[in-house]
């Protein structure tokens, strides 16, 4: 009597498959990111000097201790500062000169306020240290 | 009848398919919903503002950080100005992009910088980036 031979049974291992996908998950957690990145528009900031057009324009001076000078008047309060510019400046054009060693989030929460109270004109103007007035 | 019975000699269904189908979905999620890109360096708190959300890109930009120290840095390297101002010239012949990741605390002269160097280069192409301010 010819018996057949039963067939050996292919068992598929999950093993390597789940060290694979777990490797994949890892990799993916690590090298994603879901920051919600935003752009802001900074003119480039000029050299002011005489006879460079930007003298004529309303000056507002940031300090690294904090304080604001708008024209000759100190301000050390934000809110104070702004609402003295706003009085004082007629037209949407301000120059904003800044301390170099000034924190950039200090600049851009003054520049986006200066915009809020109606001088979308910032121009820029990099102060080396120590050469404020 | 017999077809009713489980059989004794088949396999009973293995108990990590879900942790498989889990883990699978979990990959996608990430792959799909995050952004591959360079990671921050340590320590660094973004520069934060109320400003319009990053177009989509479709080339890769290079990725400049400048550090609270002062430090710029491409790739992890700190960067002399020099440097940074032949990066920008090469950007410029490849119309390659530039975006700058600052860090709240950088100088602001260090990103005037970044933006006369760019100007100095001719490349209009560099964007401040920064991530909005949580409400």
């Amino acid at each position: 009597m010819l018996l057949r031979r039963p067939q050996p049974k292919l068992v598929l291992s999950l093993t390597p498959l789940i060290d694979v996908v777990f490797i994949l998950l890892i990799f993916f957690m690590l090298v994603s990111q879901f920051s919600d990145w935003h752009e802001i528009s900074f003119s480039t900031p000029t050299e002011a000097g005489p006879g460079d057009g930007v003298t004529m324009v309303p000056r507002l001076t940031l300090f690294k201790n904090g304080t604001y000078d708008i024209d000759g008047t100190v301000f050390t309060d934000r809110s104070r500062a702004l609402a003295h510019a706003r009085e004082v400046i007629s037209g949407p054009s301000i120059q904003l000169s800044v301390e170099e060693n000034v924190d950039i989030q200090h600049v851009v929460n003054t520049v986006e306020d200066l915009t809020r109270a109606g001088l979308a004109d910032v121009r820029l103007h990099a102060l080396p240290e120590g050469e404020a007035e | 009848m017999s077809r009713l019975r489980p059989s004794s000699t088949g396999h009973r269904p293995d108990g990590t398919l879900p942790l498989i189908n889990i883990v699978l979905l979990l990959v996608l999620a990430f792959m799909m919903a995050g952004t591959i890109t360079e990671p921050l360096p340590a320590g660094f708190d973004p520069l934060r503002a109320d400003a319009e959300a990053l177009p989509p890109a479709l080339s890769e930009p290079l990725l400049v950080f400048v550090d609270a120290q002062g430090q710029i840095l491409v790739s992890g390297q700190a960067q002399s100005e020099t440097e940074i101002e032949q990066k920008l010239q090469a950007l410029k012949q490849s119309a390659g992009r530039v975006e700058v990741r600052a860090d709240a605390a950088a100088p602001a002269g260090r990103i005037f910088f970044l933006l006369t160097a760019a100007e100095k280069a001719a490349l209009s192409d560099l964007k401040i980036v920064t991530l909005g301010r949580t409400r």
